[in-house]
């Protein structure tokens, strides 16, 4: 057995369960060559001769180990699990949990070997498509989502390699929090360079990104700036990042003009405009492909106190289940069932967590180096998420209030078996963290899930807000906003004569009258023109 | 107040029913009704038999999840700690504030050079992080002394807040744990496991749970 052959092996072995890149596989089996080359790239004195070098040098490492890993899928060691978009091969093992492989060449024996995942509750649901693990291969070493503190990087490079970094430690999204910094401190052609650059690994690593712009922060100066990286982000039309505006009402109206020229960009590229009400909700949102991710209000004020300044960044989601509540209600109308389900999936949740409390060290290497001395605290604001897919207000015989007092009952009962489970690993030494937090599911079709029900929200005028439909439709959502402590989304489909003073004094009367802490306004013209403001089945 | 019993089973229905029966109510800073023995001292004689059976009982209430043997077995041998945890029993016996590895270069020596030892104290507590009012969470488990006597290896934990109903099974394990690993370095047979507890007590909102334990 040749030693790079032996290494791929032994590095396999000590990651049986997790997914790499043929980049991450190099930066671990070459890691010396790979840095110099890496150096060189970073060295602002190299020449083009010098660069030329290093760009023929790694290509010849990646052909060097892609002729390895491809020897050890023809022999059915690896597999490829996935393809990036810019051709980059994912490799895991070729093993079931459980299996064990024993490779036997020239001398040397290697026995690799997949533990077992501990059979969960919910495994029964799982193949009647009612619930799913979301990434279920890196359900457990990964994270779902982190927010970074963009304040605290040294320059926007900084910020850029530690994004990549942490890509192989997450499954959902990374949250940008106060990057308007980023925007008004750099150069413009540097924010924009980042924003090129890193939209590329967004897409080649399949993760979304969400830049969140602070508005109380914006320098009157410097908003052509952010208005020239708005619009070189609009002309980008990319499906991987996500800007979010965190506005109070007084500062839409002291930027108004901002806002109109922001605006009128959006509806121009028919992209969505996302705001988040900070006068309701003083903690970020993020969002994810699966769906929006926040912090406890709470927790958030003590962590702004107590951390905020020393932190790189925080945890924000550990393991996600998400569920189809329809399917589930059509396989048994039993309430007791359901708050039993519900409970079974808090407890595969609670064994996800304890695997990964014993091999954090491992699973989050490049997290733990990155926050290190404050590692506890990257942690502490960490919660799983249950969404939830179909949740019924579109049946057309279930009162909504009925599901949405099931939801908020449940969510009750969670806390407080939540709160034992803290309290019973205290009393035996181990004081650990386990929170759950209830969340809408965005796309169900990728999980084998019920045809979506849902309501679609169309706002022709401005009239329209004020209408009884839309007035009930919005209770209704203020509600279940309350109910999913893990954040909701309210989109409205924007149609009808457009103008951006007009869509600013909507923004603003959203803003003042409901009690919706993130919208997003949605200018993709929506197909079917006789759809008026009114529930539907889309 | 020293209770013995042969067995784990023996010793933690007796000490859950003596709390019961003898403690003193109070409400904790938490809000919640504890019943209260100061200064509860628990000796298992032969703790080997049924080691793992009070946890096991736990385990089969179905109204909450206990910590996985491993898990429990984990916090008191690995010496890394978790970032998430606020703190870990095994960081501070193999690598005491960064500093000292009490176990396997001071207690294992000092056994071997003198089997009849009356130092071989270790200790959880650290006054230099954890003597600090504003610290949320900090051990409950103090110290650990190892005695060889009659070519057995007893150890004895100091607890200063020991839950004896959720708490005390999972400190018994951890305790044996570590008796098993000092006596296999040592070459020595394990003798008896003994708490001494500062506060041992017991939450109302479990009573009858605990009544179910103590009937059984």
């Amino acid at each position: 057995m040749n030693q790079t052959e032996y290494n791929l092996l032994l590095f396999f072995k000590k990651n049986p369960q997790k997914e790499f890149s043929t980049t991450d596989i190099l930066t671990n089996i070459f890691p010396d060559e790979y840095k110099n080359i890496e150096e060189i790239f970073k060295n602002q004195f190299a020449d083009k001769q010098m660069l030329n070098k290093a760009k023929r040098k790694k290509g010849q490492l990646h052909r060097k180990i892609l002729y390895y890993l491809n020897n050890l899928v023809e022999e059915d060691i690896l597999k490829i699990s996935k393809q990036g978009n810019k051709g980059e091969k994912y490799f895991v093992l070729s093993l079931e949990q459980g299996e064990e492989l024993i490779i036997n060449k020239s001398k040397r024996k290697i026995i690799i070997s997949k533990p077992s995942m501990p059979a969960m509750p919910i495994d029964g649901y799982e193949q009647k498509n009612i619930a799913a693990r979301f990434e279920s291969a890196t359900w457990i070493d990964r994270l779902n989502s982190i927010l970074l503190e963009t304040t605290k990087f040294r320059n926007i490079k900084d910020l850029y390699n530690t994004i990549n970094k942490c890509f192989s430690n997450i499954n959902d999204v990374i949250g940008l929090n106060d990057f308007e910094s980023v925007i008004q401190t750099n150069e413009l052609n540097e924010s924009l360079s980042f924003l090129r650059k890193i939209n590329s690994e967004c897409v080649d690593y399949g993760k979304k990104l969400s830049c969140i712009i602070d508005i109380t922060n914006l320098k009157k100066e410097k908003t052509n700036k952010v208005i020239e990286f708005i619009k070189e982000y609009s002309d980008m039309h990319s499906e991987n990042i996500t800007l979010i505006f965190d506005v109070r009402s007084k500062e839409l109206q002291e930027h108004s003009d901002f806002f109109e020229c922001i605006i009128d960009i959006f509806i121009n590229s028919k992209i969505r405009i996302y705001i988040k009400n900070q006068d309701l909700y003083c903690a970020p949102y993020i969002l994810g492909r699966i769906g929006p991710y926040c912090f406890d209000e709470n927790e958030w004020l003590i962590y702004k106190k107590e951390f905020q300044k020393k932190s790189y960044g925080l945890a924000c989601s550990q393991s996600t289940v998400v569920v189809d509540v329809n399917r589930f209600f059509r396989e048994s109308n039993d309430i007791k069932q359901f708050r039993l389900f519900i409970k079974n999936i808090v407890k595969s949740l609670l064994s996800a967590n304890s695997l990964q409390r014993r091999k954090s060290d491992e699973y989050f290497k490049n997290i733990v180096k990155l926050t290190f001395p404050y590692v506890k605290e990257f942690f502490t604001l960490s919660r799983n998420y249950i969404r939830f897919w179909n949740y019924g207000w579109k049946e057309p015989n279930l009162n909504q209030n009925y599901v949405i007092e099931l939801i908020k009952s449940t969510k009750e009962e969670i806390d407080n078996f939540c709160v034992s489970e803290e309290t019973i690993y205290k009393s035996c030494g181990m004081p650990t963290r386990f929170k759950v937090a209830f969340s809408c599911l965005f796309n169900g079709s990728k999980f084998k899930f019920s045809k979506g029900l849902f309501h679609k929200t169309e706002i022709k005028k401005l009239e329209d807000l004020y209408s009884k439909e839309i007035e009930e439709l919005l209770g209704v959502k203020e509600e279940i906003f309350q109910a999913f402590d893990g954040g909701d989304r309210s989109r409205f489909y924007r149609t009808g004569k457009i103008n951006s003073k007009d869509i600013c004094r909507e923004f603003n009367i959203i803003l003042k009258t409901y009690k919706i802490p993130f919208f997003c306004y949605d200018f993709a013209k929506i197909k079917g023109a006789d759809i008026k403001l009114t529930t539907f089945i889309g | 107040m020293e209770i013995k019993s042969e067995t784990i089973m023996g010793a933690w229905k007796s000490s859950l029913k003596y709390i019961l029966e003898s403690g003193k109510d109070f409400t904790d800073e938490n809000n919640r009704i504890c019943r209260e023995v100061l200064n509860l001292v628990i000796e298992v004689k032969n703790p080997k038999d049924d080691i793992t059976r009070a946890v096991e009982i736990l385990n089969s209430f179905k109204k909450w999840v206990y910590p996985p043997l491993d898990e429990i077995a984990d916090l008191i041998l690995s010496r890394k700690l978790s970032p998430t945890y606020s703190y870990s029993y095994g960081p501070r016996l193999f690598n005491f504030h960064n500093a000292i590895n009490q176990i396997d270069n001071f207690l294992i020596p000092l056994l071997k050079r003198n089997s009849f030892s009356r130092r071989g104290t270790v200790l959880i507590w650290n006054p230099i992080q954890d003597s600090n009012i504003y610290k949320r969470d900090v051990p409950g488990l103090i110290s650990i002394d190892f005695k060889i006597r009659k070519q057995k290896l007893n150890a004895t934990m100091v607890v200063r807040s020991n839950d004896l109903f959720f708490g005390w099974p999972a400190n018994l394990y951890q305790l044996f744990v570590l008796q098993d690993y000092i006596g296999k370095k040592l070459g020595c047979k394990t003798g008896s496991l003994t708490t001494f507890s500062n506060s041992a007590h017991i939450f109302k909102d479990q009573f009858e749970d605990i009544q179910q334990v103590t009937l059984d």
